[in-house]
């Protein structure tokens, strides 16, 4: 707003700041009246009554607003007063000298007045100028409802300009409609001088504006009410956004409350500060501190809050009221829980999002398998409601690992069918010419005993015998090197690969028991060079049994791969913390049908060691002073073609 | 009695081997010669079915596993034919299903290898035993046929009725005959037929079976 800007306020504009001609033209009316005053007073006989109009000439003046002006006329009334009277009587004589001395000091007090008048009009414009100032929209109407004052917040807020509003009724100007009940509304006023509220107007334009109101009733000197300041602001916008919020967090809590899946809202404010304080200790890398204190994690997760959940919540962890629920967050983790700390990782480095797969636990210890999803609507900063969604797939993991373990028994099956088809067409080669032998020898036999005894068929039945045993005898020798004589493509290939292969298959396995696989591979391992595919189910069996032999340990699962160079060129050691190799076992571990296990068929470890051996390596194992097994194979860097039998 | 001179009675019979593998094939050989039995070793179902005698009397020793076609279907192709070797199944995996089967089909014996000679010898000898009988029944009901069709229109029509109980009078007066040519028709019919008595002429019309009835 323009400081120049002319005043609306038709009651105070030509005292506050009357313009330069006005006042030129005052000054100039007023030295005229002066003179005429001092002629007349001077040359007729009317002798100091005429003086008193000096008065008006000083009240001309004050109407310019300038002080100068005030004191420079009364003076120069004063003068002019004091210089006719010397001029017509001379020698001043008592009564004209009285009447001097009543004009002069009327003037004096008309002037002293005119003083005092105009600094209390400085001030009212000086407030006004303040009204002027204020983004607020400020209007004063009289009692008739009649606007007189018009700041320009009004004319910005209502759409008039001073020129059209002042004059017009507010109400009807504004079309003001009371949210709340007007008649209170006016009571208050006129009680407590002073009214708050909401009103519902109307722009220019037509729209409705919000406007959030001050009323002060303003009284005169004897108490009457003279006139209704009114300050306004536009609330409309901000009216529109907060019912815009109010709806948007209706939506929020519909959605929140009648989701299918479970909702939770945590309070993760605890565990920033806690983590604060970390960093005050002098924690940098919290990465490598979980990793260090994995106790932290427990005690982090009791300090998330669980300040809200949903429906599908109490039914997905069995509880009956919300009650039950609210709280640390931790009593709803398993103890062996990791996700956690990756989680708190994730929130601390502001990304808005976390998700995955873990494990909860309901009110019945009942084990769930759930995918969860975190995010803070209310951004990075802000901890204290973040909002947590989570998908129970115990079911389809159940399922999953029931297909998993149906199809390893089907394989199972598979191969305990290609077993019995094998041993069933071994037994025909062989029985075929088992089956001659005899009959052939029962034949020779008959010749021989025949009355007259026939050597040629006897010797030719025995010849044949003979033949058909050897037979027999190639059958046996062909199914004993038959699986050395597979044909076998050998390459070079990553030995970390193949682990890395190898452990996604048996992710399943390695989440559920919550089992740690390290594997470490020395820089200068030779790289292996064989039958992948065999040597892969190798690893697989041997990381296999050693996340069973963890399944039903207590310490911490730890599964350890190693691959560094040795003397018979790679050795590779696979080594868990489970419960070792019992030493009724040890002597026939690697015998066929040998097993510590109700479901196993005990050819693992047989197949295992005859692929190692048929690559040129070695396999064996040992067991860890500490509890646990360590299998270890070798195979040698350039393994020996095989050479055909 | 007399009988018409059968066809095939005189004729050795024949064991005849069908099997892939020729040292079962050999040893079977040499043990079936080794009692004085005629043989005849072929390596499949095709050589077997082209033989040159095919007519020849004896039994079929078969391996139940053949290749091209397995031994039971053979035997279901055997089966379809006019006069059908017995069979002696060999296996050398028997399975109760298959050797239901089998046996339900009309095979005589199923025997595993390895299996005792003597066995395998019995099995052989029931099936020619089998065989030979089951040719003279054919024999019989051939000759049989022959002498009903030496018979007149009439005497078959007097053969018809005679059999079915009726006396000469009867006879008679449904064919419009007297009693002394139904007599003579009689006659006629027990000779040609070469039946001693009634009682065996009524037998021999139960044998030619649908061929009676005109």
């Amino acid at each position: 707003m323009s400081l120049n800007r002319p005043l609306h306020s038709r009651a105070y504009a030509t005292v506050a700041q009357p313009r330069r001609g006005a006042a030129a033209l005052l000054v100039v009316a007023g030295a005229a009246l002066a003179l005429c005053v001092f002629l007349v007073d001077s040359f007729t006989s009317l002798q100091g009554a005429v003086a008193v109009v000096y008065l008006v000439v000083v009240l001309i003046m004050a109407a310019t607003g300038s002080r100068r002006a005030i004191i420079g006329s009364a003076v120069a009334c004063m003068l002019l007063t004091t210089l006719a009277f010397l001029r017509v009587h001379g020698v001043p004589t008592l009564e004209p000298a009285m009447r001097c001395a009543v004009s002069l000091a009327a003037i004096a007090t008309t002037a002293v007045l005119a003083l005092r008048n105009r600094e209390r009009m400085v001030t009212i414009a000086g407030q006004a100028r303040l009204i002027e100032l204020t983004h607020d929209s400020i209007f004063v109407r009289d009692m008739d409802d009649v606007i007189v004052l018009w700041n320009a917040g009004a004319e910005q807020l209502y759409g008039w300009t001073a020129n059209e509003a002042l004059g017009r009724r507010a109400s009807e100007l504004l079309a003001t409609a009371f949210a709340g009940d007007r008649v209170k509304a006016d009571a208050a006023l006129f009680r407590d001088g002073r009214w708050e509220g909401e009103l519902i107007q109307e722009h220019r334009e037509g729209r409705v504006v919000i406007v959030s109101v001050r009323c002060a009733l303003l009284r005169d000197e004897r108490g009457a009410p003279r006139m209704i300041l009114e300050a306004g602001t536009d609330v409309t916008t901000r009216r529109a956004a907060d019912a815009a919020l109010v709806d948007s967090e209706r939506r929020y809590r519909g959605i929140f409350d009648t989701a299918r899946f479970s909702l939770w809202e945590e309070d993760y404010t605890l565990v920033v500060e806690r983590l604060a304080e970390l960093r005050e200790q002098g924690v940098v890398e919290l990465a490598s501190y979980l990793e260090a204190h994995p106790e932290f994690i427990r005690e982090a997760a009791g300090l998330v809050r669980v300040t809200d959940i949903n429906e599908a919540t109490l039914r997905m962890l069995g509880a009956h009221s919300r009650d039950q629920l609210i709280g640390p967050l931790d009593r709803f983790l398993p103890a062996t829980d990791r996700t956690f700390g990756q989680v708190l990782l994730t929130v601390l480095e502001g990304n808005g999002l976390a998700e995955g797969e873990t494990h909860m636990v309901n009110l019945k210890g009942e084990r769930l398998t759930v995918l969860f999803a975190l995010s803070m609507p209310l951004g990075t900063s802000r901890y204290d409601r973040v909002l947590v969604s989570v998908v129970d797939i115990s079911d389809r993991k159940r399922a999953e690992r029931a297909l998993i373990s149906m199809q390893a028994e089907l394989a199972q099956a598979a191969r305990v069918t290609a077993l019995g088809e094998m041993s069933a067409s071994i037994a025909h080669e062989v029985n075929q010419p088992l089956g001659a032998i005899v009959t052939l020898g029962e034949a020779a036999l008959r010749w021989l005993r025949r009355p007259e005894p026939d050597l040629t068929e006897a010797c030719d039945a025995i010849e044949r015998v003979v033949h058909d045993a050897r037979r027999a005898g190639e059958v046996v020798h062909r199914v004993r090197s038959l699986a050395s004589k597979e044909p076998r493509q050998h390459v070079h290939f990553d030995l970390g690969a193949l682990i890395n292969e190898s452990a996604r298959l048996l992710e399943g396995e390695l989440t559920q028991h919550h089992i740690v696989l390290e594997v470490d591979i020395a820089r200068d391992a030779p790289m292996p060079r064989g039958d992948r595919v065999q040597l892969q189910q190798v690893v697989v069996n041997l990381m296999g049994n050693a996340i069973r032999a963890m399944s039903a340990v207590y310490r911490p699962r730890v599964l350890l791969i190693r691959g560094r160079a040795s003397a018979e060129g790679l050795l590779v050691e696979v080594e868990d913390s489970g419960t070792g190799i019992p030493e009724h076992i040890a002597p026939h571990l690697f015998d066929a049908f040998v097993t510590t296990r109700g479901g196993g068929m005990g050819m693992g470890l047989a197949i295992c060691r005859t692929t190692v051996e048929s690559h040129g390596g070695r396999l064996w194992a040992t067991n860890r002073s500490e509890g646990g097994a360590i299998f270890h194979f070798t195979l040698p860097v350039a393994v020996v073609e095989e050479v055909r039998a | 009695m007399t009988r018409l001179p059968v066809a095939n009675a005189a004729r050795t019979p024949i064991v005849c081997i069908v099997d892939d593998d020729a040292s079962i094939r050999e040893a079977l050989s040499s043990l079936f010669r080794s009692v004085g039995l005629t043989v005849a070793t072929f390596g499949s179902a095709a050589d077997f079915l082209a033989r040159d005698n095919a007519d020849a009397p004896g039994c079929l020793v078969l391996d139940v596993r053949l290749p091209g076609v397995s031994g039971l279907d053979f035997q279901t192709q055997l089966l379809a034919m006019e006069n059908p070797l017995p069979i002696v199944f060999m296996t050398g995996y028997g399975d109760i299903p298959m050797s239901v089967r089998a046996m339900k089909a009309g095979a005589l014996d199923f025997l595993a290898k390895p299996f005792r000679d003597q066995d395998m010898l019995d099995a052989v000898t029931n099936a020619i035993e089998r065989d030979a009988s089951g040719r003279r029944d054919a024999d019989a009901l051939h000759t049989l046929r022959q002498a009903y069709a030496s018979l007149t229109p009439r005497e078959r029509e007097v053969m018809g009725h005679v059999t079915t109980g009726l006396m000469n009078k009867q006879v008679g007066a449904l064919l419009g005959l007297s009693e002394i040519t139904v007599k003579i028709h009689r006659g006629n019919v027990m000779r040609k037929m070469a039946a001693r008595s009634l009682a065996e002429l009524v037998k021999m019309s139960e044998a030619l079976g649908a061929h009676t009835s005109v």
